[in-house]
């Protein structure tokens, strides 16, 4: 399994931090180009390359984390997104789902990726605290999932424990997931699990 | 408002514990009378008042904490639920999608109590977790509350602030409530909200 992440403003950076920290390699790019971002990748070490958009597209796992307007054009940026798996780390950040049709933003953003399978994690904490060590008094910070592909969201969910998060499935966008939108009731707290 | 806990098993005894411990008023009661549970409300002190269970129907605030199928048997106790707030502290262990009909196991408690606002909460954590100090580590156990009532979630997110937990309110039954019905991710897990 191969990752990338889309965006090196303070959400890309503090999940290239974490992917740094957990020894698992990632591509990094955004749409200036390496040269941008190759001061970055060396502070963060071996695990995060610098890359062209272009190759980073062709990673297994791609994580959005751009604002909310920039991804139709990053959809547009290869001929097929069928059998990659997309994280959606975007906010939409308006009180009404109007402008998108009613559509919760990750399923609105998966109509500009034919063939991906959307899961929407990762864009629930503020940048510092995604950036921070997720082990905290005994437990593990909690990571909330949602995505209409179950295989994809369990995959996602392995990667996030493996970054260090414990994650929990919330099951489709329009369900579980409508509580990760912006304002939503699990967005912006920041949950230690603790064994039971 | 007033409160009170039908059921004085695992769960009606855990509640009572932080209803203590908070300082709160609450009566509880079942269907075996008051005197079988006078032990547990000299243990826990004043604040916990035994009461009959025709007693305890008349506070604002009713907290179901008996065996899911005992539900009706509270409900049909009092002849009018309206204006009240119900508590759906039950989980449906052992009781089939089909004995449900498809719904919410909420929304059937809210269809035996015609009238009340059903708010389910307190319901998520094994009694063991629920009668522990909801402090960790400078942080609050979460608590999450569902209703199709936004007031009564509200109020019972208080109550439940008031507890010393920490409440996400996650919406209506339909919507985020089903992440805490029986098998729901939202169940069975021990968060803590830190500050």
């Amino acid at each position: 399994m191969t990752y990338a992440i889309i965006g090196s403003g303070n959400v890309g950076q503090a999940l290239a931090h974490r992917f740094a920290r957990s020894g698992i390699a990632v591509s990094l790019a955004n749409t200036r180009g390496p040269d941008s971002i190759s001061d970055l990748a060396m502070k963060l070490g071996p695990a995060v390359t610098a890359v062209h958009l272009q190759d980073a597209l062709n990673a297994d796992v791609v994580i959005f984390a751009v604002p909310f307007a920039a991804h139709a054009a990053i959809a547009q940026a290869i001929g097929s997104w069928g059998g990659k798996t997309v994280v959606d780390v975007m906010n939409f950040r308006e009180p009404s789902l109007a402008p998108l049709g009613g559509l919760q933003s990750s399923d609105f953003m998966a109509k500009s990726l034919p063939g991906a399978k959307v899961v929407k994690t990762f864009n629930q904490l503020p940048a510092a605290l995604l950036a921070s060590d997720p082990a905290e008094n005994g437990g593990r910070r909690v990571m909330f999932v949602a995505g209409n592909h179950d295989e994809a969201n369990s995959a996602v969910a392995d990667l996030i424990a493996s970054l260090g998060f414990a994650p929990v499935v919330l099951g489709k966008i329009s369900e579980g997931g409508s509580l990760l939108r912006f304002r939503g009731p699990l967005v912006l707290q920041n949950l230690i699990k603790l064994g039971s | 408002m007033t409160y009170s806990i039908i059921g004085s098993g695992n769960v009606g005894t855990a509640l009572a514990r932080q209803f203590a411990h908070s300082g709160i008023t609450v009566g509880i009661a079942n269907t075996r009378g008051p005197d079988s549970i006078a032990p547990l409300a000299k243990e826990l002190g004043a604040k916990v008042v035994p009461q009959t269970l025709q007693d305890a129907l008349k506070a604002d605030v009713v907290i179901l904490a008996v065996p899911f199928r005992a539900h009706p048997t509270v409900a049909r106790a009092l002849a009018s639920w309206s204006g009240k707030v119900v508590v759906d502290a039950m989980n449906t262990y052992g009781v089939s999608p089909e004995e449900l009909k498809g719904q919410a196991s909420t929304d059937v408690v809210a269809a035996a109590f015609p009238g009340a606002k059903v708010v389910k909460t307190l319901n998520q954590l094994p009694a063991r977790l629920l009668a522990q100090d909801p402090s960790v580590n400078g942080g609050r156990r979460v608590m999450f509350v569902s209703s199709n009532d936004a007031n009564a979630e509200a109020l019972m997110a208080t109550l439940v602030a008031d507890l010393g937990f920490a409440p996400i309110q996650l919406g209506k039954v339909n919507e985020g409530g089903m992440l805490i019905g029986m098998g729901g991710s939202l169940i069975l897990q021990n968060l803590v909200k830190q500050a």
